[in-house]
């Protein structure tokens, strides 16, 4: 959703219309879970850094697939997180426990391919450019 | 004899003087009220009041100011009352996904996705 994220934001959820909500889906192998560590232990310390992890990872998707656990650890000392307690959270094995979790219930609910998008029940998958997501958002407005 | 008359009739004569000079109350009218009523009040007349018209005082007009001195400036329009932002907030779920947005927001977006 990264490409239509800001104008979501910009239009929907600073106008405090729409909560978004991201939900880890882990089926890409190795990539998909530690970048989701990632994002889930800087979040852990600052969630509104979650996001600012959300951006910047998506933004540099393509080094994910070779990265290692230096990268995420740089990552998030460059966002402004305390490494010992990233790190700490990052080999925690209930930390990847959890997101596992998240990952099969979205399973249980039928969610199998990304991205899939839930707009208070509406359901579609596949990117989606900002006015297709304008016109479910407005639909669902009361 | 003679005068015990002249006596008596001066006497007469004196008293009829008398009751000449007293007057005598008018007669006032007797209403008959049926038995077990009581007679209404009667409305007492209002006492006539004195009103003195007060003397018309002049209006006091505005005195142009004096050439020297600046017009006072137009009062600038009451500015609209200021609307409070939005807060976005930032949490996760019960299941524990992050979200960010107002928590009270109609509208929930669930991106099932991950960074690749």
């Amino acid at each position: 959703m990264l490409g239509a994220e800001p104008e979501i934001v910009a239009n929907y959820v600073e106008t405090g219309q729409v909560k978004v909500v991201f939900w880890p889906v882990l089926n890409h192998g190795s990539p998909s879970v530690y970048s989701t560590l990632t994002a889930e232990c800087i979040g852990r310390q600052n969630e509104a850094a979650f996001w600012a992890a959300h951006q910047r990872l998506f933004e540099n998707q393509r080094d994910l697939w070779q990265a290692d656990r230096d990268y995420y650890v740089a990552t998030a000392v460059a966002l402004g997180m305390d490494q010992a307690a990233f790190e700490a959270c990052y080999d925690n094995p209930d930390t990847l426990a959890h997101i596992q979790k998240l990952d099969e219930m979205r399973r249980q609910w039928g969610i199998f391919s990304q991205p899939t998008f839930d707009v208070n029940g509406r359901v579609f998958s596949g990117a989606q450019p900002f006015s297709a997501f304008e016109q479910v958002i407005e639909d669902a407005l009361p | 004899m003679k005068l015990r008359i002249f006596f008596l009739i001066s006497l007469f004569a004196l008293a009829a003087c008398t009751a000449e000079a007293v007057e005598e109350p008018a007669a006032t009218a007797v209403t008959s009220t049926p038995l077990g009523t009581s007679p209404a009040p009667t409305a007492v007349p209002p006492t006539p009041t004195i009103v003195q018209i007060a003397e018309a005082t002049a209006v006091p007009t505005e005195t142009p100011p004096p050439a020297d001195e600046p017009a006072p400036s137009p009062q600038p329009p009451t500015a609209a009352p200021e609307v409070e932002p939005i807060v976005v907030e930032y949490g996760r779920t019960a299941e524990g996904a992050f979200f960010h947005g107002a928590e009270t927001a109609p509208i929930t977006l669930i991106d099932y996705s991950d960074f690749l």
